[in-house]
């Protein structure tokens, strides 16, 4: 018998098995050897291939298919939208409850000043310091400037909520430090931008605008900066905590388009040190290496952006007018600084991936800080990510991001240019509609489009318990139906 | 119809190194199918975001294909932890098994519960080959490629978790 018989024989046996093969009717050292054969033969692998397809189109399994296929859990998933026919939201400044855009902030910057930025390097009465920081955010605040800032109209998205350690913390009942270590768990989460978002440079001296782009203008500071890094075409996406030990830290990354370099930036949240990694993907080196420490000179108390930047440990890319920090894992996921040209630190944006009803009912002591701060809410996602950014001074309703909002006028506003890139209010609505599955109708009177961001952005995104404690605290009642929420006076 | 099916381009896994909202939305619904609730699956992409980023490809073809090799084999260890702790429905799955309990008119709908439930009673690899052929329209070529195995042993997994899936689901019933 030749070889070729041979071949055709094993062949043969194993196509007359076929069936017992697949339904597993063989013992093992049978079924051993059909496999070993199979991954010999192309042409018994290519049979088996095309038997199994005609069997599972067979019409008798038509029904089982159709099951399947109609159980599919991402085509189960209901969104968080209205329908179409559902009834316009109502618009009534009057029952906006602006206060509870203050809350938010508040709490936040009650985070801020509990875990690690303290005017004056003291902890919180009964409270432990986690990490000082030797500017106030007052200050911060303060150095806020109005716009212009070019719109743009990307959006981010956020992988993950909030992790054990953060709930552990949250659910409390009152903020308090977290251990490092009680958080072993806590994994990355990564945001990454949809269409190239950039940093980038208002006319101002001190700060970077968080969704931006292009950038308007190069750095003002010396060196090889940020700007131009960034004109060659980087994207950001943002980490949660990680770090090469395993502590949980904050993470800005820089990633180039072309796909060949990356800088990392990691900022431990216990103690404000900072590592920096940046490094060309095109070597052999593997792409996140232990991160070189560089400014493990620094006490802990001692961190600043500022105080990094005059450590002359960092390479020029830092001082491009770029500093970053972050918070602890306790909702806040990190907040943005641009420095200036004198080393002034500027907060940019905060934010978190909790729930902000979580941090606001575990914060009742901001509202009274609230009160001197301008700061808005805003989320650009309906997904878990929430911003807060100081607005004070804007002018005119452009601002950070995508959108804005004129806190003292309460009124959220739309940019002329983002209207015009839109084509025009209808498109507009239907953005909204669309994203957010809201409908929505503009207050009589106003000479430009405006709306409370609570009522259009916020109930998209926002969970009904949210909801629920804003109309508390502006003595409201909630009504639903459905997925549409009311705020009512009672 | 089946020819028309058989020409039909079968979806294409992103680029991980440039996610964009829908390919990223993509990955997390690929992982929802393989290992249940979207706040598990969003961890599942966001791992491998996170392993893919740590390598190096020759090009983007190869890139595309190790990030879906690496998301499907993310899954699998996730859906092999829950197998040895016994969890063998994912907390979504249950959740919605056991209570009966509904969000949206499919979910109210008894069958579609049970076809999870058994579908998250399969062997990890078969569930994963169901799931990309079934619920992905993966062809076997691409199953393959996500479960590192020839051909032939996807079409074998798609075929004994198919046959397992028709046990636990009488005919009679749906």
């Amino acid at each position: 018998m030749t070889e070729s018989q041979d071949q055709a024989s094993v062949c043969a046996l194993f196509r007359a098995e076929l069936w017992d093969y697949l339904d597993a009717d063989l013992d093992a050292q049978r079924l051993a050897q059909i496999e070993v054969h199979l991954e010999a033969c192309p042409e018994c692998s290519a049979y088996l291939v095309e038997q199994v397809g005609i069997e599972l189109e067979r019409p008798e399994h038509g029904a089982v298919t159709r099951a399947l296929v109609a159980a599919d859990p991402v085509a189960a998933e209901s969104p968080l939208r209205v329908p179409a026919s559902s009834p316009v939201l109502p618009f009534n400044l009057n029952r906006v409850p602006k206060a509870a855009l203050w809350i938010a902030a508040a709490a936040l910057l009650l985070v801020l000043v509990r875990f690690g930025i303290y005017p004056t390097g003291r902890a919180p009465a009964g409270g432990p310091a986690m990490g000082r920081v030797p500017w106030d955010v007052e200050r911060v605040l303060a150095s806020m400037r109005a716009g212009p800032f070019e719109v743009n109209s990307a959006t981010y998205s956020l992988a993950r909520g909030p992790n054990p350690a953060e709930a552990e913390v949250l659910y409390s009942g009152r903020l308090r430090r977290v251990s490092v270590k009680s958080s072993p768990d806590a994994k990355p989460s990564v945001m990454v931008d949809q269409a190239g978002m950039r940093w980038a440079y208002d006319a101002s001296a001190h700060s970077l605008v968080f969704g931006a782009s292009p950038p308007t203008r190069p750095s003002p500071l010396d060196g090889p900066a940020l700007a131009a890094y960034l004109q060659n075409g980087y994207d950001l996406s943002y980490a949660g905590p990680v770090d090469e030990q395993g502590v949980p830290c904050h993470h800005l990354t820089a990633n180039s388009q072309s796909g060949d370099e990356r800088l990392d930036l990691f900022i431990n949240t216990a103690t404000g040190l900072v590592h920096r990694s940046a490094q060309r993907i095109g070597n052999e080196a593997p792409l996140i290496q232990k991160l070189r420490r560089v400014n493990s000179d620094l006490a802990p108390d001692a961190f600043s952006p500022t105080s990094y930047l005059q450590s002359g440990a960092t390479p020029a890319v830092d001082r491009g007018g770029l500093a970053a920090a972050g918070l602890s894992p306790v909702g806040v996921s990190n907040f943005l600084i641009g420095v200036d040209d004198k080393g002034q630190a500027a907060l940019i944006q905060l934010s978190t991936t909790s729930w902000p009803s979580t941090i606001l009912s575990l914060a009742p002591e901001l509202l009274e800080h609230l009160a001197n701060s301008e700061t808005i809410f805003y989320t650009t996602t309906r997904e878990r990510n929430f911003s807060f950014v100081p607005t004070s001074g804007y002018p005119s309703g452009a601002g950070a991001g995508e959108w804005a909002m004129d806190t003292k006028a309460g009124r959220y506003l739309v940019p002329a240019e983002k209207l015009r890139s839109l084509g025009g209010l209808e498109d507009l609505r239907q953005l909204f509609r669309s994203e957010y599955g809201l409908q929505i109708e503009l207050e009589a009177g106003l000479a430009e489009p405006a709306w409370v961001l609570p009522e259009v952005l916020g109930i998209g995104v926002m969970s009904g318990n949210l909801l629920r404690f804003i109309a508390s605290n502006n003595d409201l009642e909630l009504e639903q139906d459905g997925n549409t929420f009311r705020f009512v006076r009672p | 119809m089946e020819q028309a099916a058989e020409t039909q381009d079968p979806p294409q896994p992103p680029r991980p190194d440039d996610l964009s909202s829908g390919d990223r939305s993509w990955a997390c619904d690929v992982a929802v199918r393989l290992v249940g609730g979207r706040a598990l699956a969003e961890d599942m992409v966001q791992e491998t975001i996170l392993k893919v980023m740590e390598r190096r490809f020759e090009g983007q073809e190869e890139r595309r294909r190790y990030f879906l090799r690496a998301l499907t084999n993310t899954c699998l260890s996730e859906l092999r932890r829950q197998r040895s702790e016994q969890h063998v429905l994912s907390d979504h799955a249950q959740e919605r098994a056991s209570s009966g309990e509904a969000t949206d008119p499919l979910e109210r709908h008894e069958l579609a519960a049970r076809v999870r439930a058994a579908v998250a009673k399969l062997a990890p690899r078969q569930r994963v080959a169901v799931v990309l052929k079934f619920w992905e329209g993966f062809d076997t070529r691409q199953v393959a490629e996500a479960l590192g195995v020839s051909e032939s042993g996807a079409a074998t997994l798609a075929y004994r978790g198919f046959t397992r899936l028709r046990a636990e689901l009488p005919e009679e019933d749906l």
